[in-house]
C-alpha cells in the first residue's frame, strides 16, 4: 500500500470520531421528554455529525491525491518536545502555580525553539513571569492559580 | 439645539475627558492581549464606576468597549492571534500583510477603518435609534435562525480553494460549541460523565489554542527553514487617500452590515465582521486577492466590528436590552441616576443620548490617536527574536484563556485546540471556518429549537414570516448564483475564472 | 556557649508560640477570595463586588473576587466546595447552584458540602408582562389560560432555574399549562417578551426597577410585601401562595475553623449594614436581608427540599 498523506489521516480520524459520536447520540441518557417539541438534545448535533461524516469522507479521498509529506526525524522530535513541554507547563500551572511553572517554561522554551542567547533568556526568565504575574494578579485582578506551598503565589 | 449643547456640556469636563482617554487606552490594552477583552476591562473598572458620576462612568466604559474591539485587530495583524474573537476575520488579511513587512500599513488600514466604522455607527445611533430599535423587535428567534443560516455562507466564502476542508473545519466548529449544557433541555451533551467537561468548550480558549499555540507548533516544525529576513518597519503607515479609490463601496457596505447586526441584541461584533468579510469576498473588486494581505479584507472586518459598538447602544438605550456584559453594566449606571431605559429615554433625556453620542465620537478619535502612537510599540514587537516572542505570547494567551472564566479546563481546551490547529494548518485546512462555526452554533441551534417550541413543532411556519423568508431566499440565491453564472457562462462559451463556489 | 545552646530552642519555641498565637488571632493574614460562580458584570457579581469593599474593611484584610463561570454556576460551586477549608476561599452561592442544579444532575457537591456564613441578599421575584399587556393581575392571566389552553408562552432564563420552578409552581396551583421557552439569561428572555414571542416571565425586582417603562408586575412571588415594593400586590394577595425569592449568600468549604467562620459572619453583617451597600440595594429596590450562618443554613435546606418536590413533579428530576 502506498504511503498515505496527512490529510487522509486527518480525514480518517474525524471519520472514526464522527462515527463514534453518532453512535453515542443513541445513549439512553439523551432520551428526554420535556421541552423538546419532538427534538431532543441530540437533534442538532446529529445533523452536524451527518455533515461531518460526509465531509470527512470527501477529505479522506482528497488526501489520496496529495503527495505524502516527508517529516524529518529532527522536525518530529522538535515538535514533539514543544508539545510535551507545553503540556507539562499547562499541567504545572494548576499543580505548581502559575508563577513557578511560567519561570520554568520561559527558561526552557526559547532554548528549545533554537534561541541560544543565554543572557537574553536569563533576563527574560527573571523579569517576564514576575512582571506578567504582577500585572494580572494585582492590577487586572485576575486571580491566577497559586502553588500549594506559598501564600500568595 | 439646546439639548445638543447640554450634551456637549456634559462631556466637556475634566473627569469625563480623562475617563475617555483612560478608558480608551485600557480598552486597547485588554483588546491587544489575546484572550482578554471588553469583559475583563469592564470588570477592572467596575468598582470605580459605582462611585463615579454618571457621565464619566459611561465615558470610561464606552472607551473600554470601543478600544477593546479595535485593539484585538492589532494582535491579529502582528502575531496572527486575534486579541478578541471579534478580530478573527482581521487576521485573514492583516497577518499576511504584516508578513510582507507592512505591519504598519496593516495597522493603518485597521485603525482608519475602525475609526470610520465607529463614527458611522454613532451617526446611526443618534439619527435612527428609535426606528432601528423598533425594527429589531421584528427579529424574533425565527429570524435569528434565518440570520444564522445566512451567516453560514461565510464558511463557504472563506473556504474557497479548499472547499471540503473548509466546510469540514466549519462543521467541526459548529459541533464543538454543542458540548456542555443543552440550553433547551438543560441536559449535558458529549461530556461523558466528566464534571469538568460540563462547562463546555468555550470560544476564547479555543481561539487561543487554534491561533497562538498552533502558531508556535507550526514554527517549531519549520525552525530549520531559513526565513528570508524581512525588514520590519516600525510605526504606523496610514493609507493614502488614493488607496481608498475603489474601496469606498466595501467600506460603506461593511459599516451598514456592522450597524445593523449590532442593533440586534445577542449577535455581536464577531458575527458582523465575518458576514462583512464574506460579503467582501463575494463582491469586492479585489476578491481574488482576499486572504493574501488585501486591504479590502481588513477594511471589511474592522469597519464592521467597530460599527457594532455604536449600534449596540441602540437596544441598550431604547429597549433596555443589553447585548453583552459591557452594555449590561452600563445599564446599571443609569439606575444610579433614576433613569429608565426605553423609548421614553429618547424623548425625556435626549441630552444624555447626545452626551453618549459625543463621548463615542471622542472615544473614536482617541482610539485613532492611541492606535497611531501605540503602533510604534506594537510593530517593534516583530523585531523581538521569534523564539522569545512565541514564548511570551503563549504565556499571555494562556492567561487570557484561563482568565475569562477562571476555569482550569479552559487551559486544557486551549492545549487540545493548539494540537488540533497545528494538524489542520499543516494540512491546508483553513481555521477561520471553525471560529465562525463556534460563534454561530448556539445562535443557530437555540433559535431553531426555540422557534420550533413557539410554532409547536411546525418548521414550515419558519417560511411564513417575511423577514425570515427573505433571508432564506437570499441565502439560497447567494449559494446557487455562482453555479448558475457558471452554467450561463459555459452556454456563451465564455471563460469563467472567478466567483464560482469551488 | 552554654547559654546560647539553650537559648536557641527557647527562642524557637517562643517564635513558634508567637506565630501560633498570631496565626490564631490574625485571621485573615492574607487576602480572602470570594468565588462568584458567574461571569463578571452579572447581578451576582455586582452584588458581591459591592459587598466586598465594606466587608473587607470590617474584616481588617483584603478580599478579592474571582469569577469561575460555567454550567449554570455549578463549576464555581464545586470549586468552592473542594477548596482548602481554611476560610481563605469562600463562595457567593446563589439559589440555582445551591438548591435546583443538584436535583437536575449528578454534581460533586451538595448543600451539606458547605459551612454557611451569611445570606447576603434575598430579593423578591416578580411575574412580569409587557406594559401594554391585557393582563393586569393573576386572575386575568389564569382566565385567559383556561379559555385558551396551550396558548401561553412562558419565557425562562434557564432550565431548572428559579423562574422555571416558579412557573411550574404557578401552573400547578392555578391548574393551567404553559409552554416554557428557554433562553440564555434575562436579556434575551426580555427581548423575546418585547417582540411578542413570550407572554410573560419571572424577573428579579431590580429588573422591574430598571425597565418600569416597558413592563409591569402582575404578581410579586413573595409571601409578604417587602418594604421596597409596598405598592405591588403579591401572588398571595391574589390567592395563590407562591414564594420564590432570588437569594444568595456566602458559604465556605465544610470544616473551616470556627473562629474564621465567626469573623467572616461578623464582617458580612457589618458590610451589609454599611452605607455603601445599602445605598446600592436601595437604588435597585432590593431589601437588605441579612441572615446569620445558622439561619441561612436552615433556609437553604428547606428551599432545597421544596425545590426537589417541584422539580420531581415536573419530571425534571430524573432519579
Amino acid at each position: 500500500m502506498a504511503r498515505v498523506s496527512w490529510t487522509t489521516v486527518v480525514g480518517g480520524v474525524t471519520l472514526l470520531v464522527t462515527a463514534f459520536l453518532f453512535y453515542h447520540t443513541f445513549d439512553p441518557a439523551y432520551d428526554v421528554s420535556i421541552l423538546t417539541a419532538g427534538r431532543g438534545p441530540v437533534f442538532f448535533p446529529r445533523i452536524l455529525l451527518g455533515f461531518m461524516f460526509v465531509l470527512s469522507a470527501v477529505v479522506l479521498v482528497e488526501g489520496r491525491f496529495e503527495a505524502p509529506r516527508a517529516i524529518t526525524r529532527h522536525q518530529a522530535l522538535l515538535v514533539g518536545a514543544t508539545l510535551a513541554v507545553t503540556g507539562l507547563y499547562i499541567w504545572g500551572i494548576t499543580a505548581a502555580g502559575f508563577l513557578i511553572s511560567t519561570v520554568a517554561y520561559v527558561f526552557v522554551l526559547p532554548w528549545l525553539l533554537g534561541y541560544r542567547n543565554a543572557v537574553a533568556i536569563v533576563l527574560v526568565t527573571a523579569l517576564y513571569p514576575v512582571g506578567v504575574w504582577y500585572v494580572f494578579q494585582k492590577v487586572f485582578l485576575i486571580i491566577l492559580p497559586s502553588s500549594p506551598w506559598f501564600d500568595s503565589f | 439645539m439646546d439639548t445638543l449643547a447640554l450634551g456637549l456640556e456634559h462631556i466637556l469636563t475634566l473627569p469625563t475627558l480623562a475617563a475617555i482617554v483612560v478608558g480608551t487606552v485600557l480598552g486597547v490594552v485588554v483588546g491587544v492581549l489575546p484572550g482578554l477583552g471588553s469583559v475583563i476591562g469592564i470588570t477592572m473598572v467596575l468598582p470605580f464606576t459605582f462611585t463615579m458620576p454618571q457621565i464619566p462612568a459611561l465615558a470610561l466604559m464606552l472607551g473600554i468597549y470601543c478600544g477593546s474591539v479595535y485593539g484585538g485587530s492589532i494582535s491579529a495583524i502582528v502575531i496572527n492571534t486575534p486579541g478578541t474573537p471579534q478580530a478573527a476575520a482581521t487576521a485573514l488579511d492583516g497577518f499576511p500583510m504584516a508578513q510582507r513587512g507592512d505591519a504598519g500599513l496593516a495597522i493603518g488600514w485597521a485603525t482608519t477603518a475602525s475609526t470610520i466604522g465607529g463614527l458611522f455607527s454613532v451617526g446611526v445611533l443618534v439619527l435612527a435609534a428609535p426606528q432601528l430599535a423598533a425594527f429589531s423587535l421584528n427579529f424574533t428567534v425565527i429570524e435569528y435562525f434565518a440570520l444564522g443560516v445566512f451567516a453560514l455562507i461565510c464558511i463557504a466564502n472563506v473556504s474557497r480553494g479548499a472547499m471540503a476542508k473548509g466546510l469540514l473545519s466549519g462543521v467541526i466548529g459548529l459541533f464543538l460549541a454543542t458540548v456542555g449544557v443543552d440550553q433547551v433541555t438543560g441536559d449535558m451533551r458529549f461530556t461523558f460523565d466528566n464534571f469538568e467537561m460540563t462547562a463546555g468548550i468555550s470560544l476564547i480558549p479555543a481561539i487561543v489554542g487554534l491561533f497562538a499555540l498552533s502558531e508556535m507548533f507550526v514554527r517549531a516544525s519549520e525552525s530549520h527553514v531559513v526565513k528570508e529576513s524581512i525588514a520590519y518597519k516600525v510605526g504606523i503607515r496610514l493609507p493614502r487617500l488614493t488607496d481608498w479609490r475603489g474601496r469606498l463601496g466595501i467600506l460603506l457596505k461593511s459599516c451598514l452590515i456592522g450597524s445593523f447586526v449590532g442593533a440586534l441584541p445577542g449577535t455581536g461584533a464577531a458575527t458582523a465582521a465575518f458576514i462583512s468579510y464574506s460579503e467582501a469576498k463575494r463582491s469586492s473588486r479585489n476578491r481574488d486577492k482576499l486572504g493574501t494581505g488585501e486591504p479590502d479584507g481588513i477594511i471589511s472586518a474592522e469597519s464592521a466590528n467597530n460599527a457594532v459598538t455604536g449600534s449596540a447602544m441602540v437596544p441598550t438605550l431604547a429597549l433596555g436590552i443589553p447585548g453583552d456584559p459591557v452594555t449590561a453594566v452600563m445599564l446599571g449606571t443609569f439606575i444610579v441616576h433614576g433613569l429608565t431605559p426605553g423609548p421614553r429615554l429618547f424623548s425625556e433625556h435626549l441630552d444624555l443620548v447626545y452626551a453618549i453620542f459625543f463621548i463615542l465620537v471622542a472615544v473614536n478619535v482617541a482610539m485613532f490617536i492611541v492606535g497611531a502612537i501605540g503602533a510604534q510599540a506594537f510593530t517593534r514587537v516583530l523585531r523581538v527574536p521569534e523564539p522569545l516572542l512565541m514564548t511570551t505570547v503563549v504565556v499571555i494567551s494562556l492567561i487570557g484563556a484561563y482568565g475569562v472564566r477562571g476555569n482550569p479546563i479552559d487551559l486544557i481546551t486551549a492545549f487540545v485546540a493548539g494540537i488540533g490547529g497545528f494538524l489542520l494548518r499543516k494540512n491546508g485546512f483553513p481555521l477561520a471556518p471553525m471560529v465562525i462555526g463556534m460563534v454561530l452554533s448556539q445562535m443557530i441551534e437555540n433559535s431553531l429549537r426555540q422557534g420550533l417550541l413557539i410554532t409547536r413543532g411546525d418548521f414550515l411556519a419558519f417560511f411564513q414570516r417575511p423577514i425570515s423568508l427573505t433571508l432564506f431566499v437570499l441565502t439560497f440565491a447567494i449559494l446557487v448564483w455562482p453555479l448558475v453564472r457558471r452554467l450561463l457562462g459555459r452556454g456563451k462559451g465564455a471563460t469563467l475564472d472567478e466567483g464560482n463556489l469551488e | 556557649m552554654r547559654g546560647s545552646r539553650y537559648s536557641v530552642p527557647a527562642l524557637a519555641g517562643a517564635l513558634v508560640l508567637a506565630l501560633g498565637v498570631a496565626g490564631a488571632q490574625a485571621f485573615p493574614d492574607k487576602p480572602v477570595t470570594i468565588i462568584v460562580p458567574f461571569k463578571a458584570g452579572g447581578g451576582t457579581d455586582i452584588t458581591t463586588r459591592t459587598l466586598a469593599g465594606p466587608m473587607a474593611q470590617a474584616l481588617g484584610g483584603d478580599i478579592v473576587v474571582k469569577n469561575t463561570a460555567g454550567a449554570g454556576g455549578t463549576i464555581g460551586a464545586a470549586e468552592t466546595a473542594r477548596a482548602k477549608a481554611d476560610g481563605y476561599t469562600i463562595g457567593m452561592m446563589p439559589v440555582g447552584p445551591m438548591t435546583t442544579q443538584p436535583h437536575l444532575r449528578k454534581l460533586p457537591y451538595a448543600p451539606d458540602s458547605f459551612d454557611y456564613i451569611c445570606q447576603a441578599y434575598s430579593a423578591p421575584s416578580s411575574l412580569v408582562v409587557r406594559k401594554d399587556s391585557k393582563f393586569n393581575n393573576l386572575a386575568d392571566m389564569i382566565a385567559f389560560a383556561k379559555a385558551n389552553p396551550g396558548k401561553l408562552n412562558y419565557g425562562i432564563q434557564a432550565v431548572g432555574s428559579i423562574p422555571h420552578v416558579a412557573g411550574l409552581g404557578l401552573a400547578e396551583a392555578a391548574g393551567i399549562d404553559f409552554q416554557f421557552i428557554p433562553f440564555k439569561g434575562s436579556a434575551p428572555t426580555f427581548k423575546a417578551m418585547l417582540d411578542g414571542t413570550v407572554d410573560m416571565f419571572v424577573a428579579h425586582i431590580s429588573f422591574l426597577t430598571k425597565n418600569g417603562d416597558q413592563v409591569k408586575s402582575i404578581a410579586m412571588l413573595m409571601d409578604h410585601r417587602v418594604d421596597t415594593a409596598k405598592d405591588l400586590p403579591t401572588a398571595k394577595d391574589q390567592g395563590i401562595d407562591l414564594n420564590f425569592p432570588i437569594w444568595g449568600g456566602l458559604v465556605a468549604p465544610k470544616g473551616i475553623p470556627a473562629d474564621a467562620r465567626a469573623k467572616l459572619e461578623k464582617a458580612c453583617e457589618a458590610g451589609m449594614k454599611s452605607a455603601a451597600f445599602s445605598e446600592r440595594m436601595a437604588q435597585l429596590r432590593m431589601p437588605v436581608t441579612y441572615l446569620g450562618g445558622d439561619d441561612f443554613k436552615a433556609f437553604v435546606m428547606s428551599e432545597f427540599a421544596k425545590n426537589e418536590k417541584l422539580l420531581r413533579k415536573a419530571g425534571l428530576k430524573k432519579n
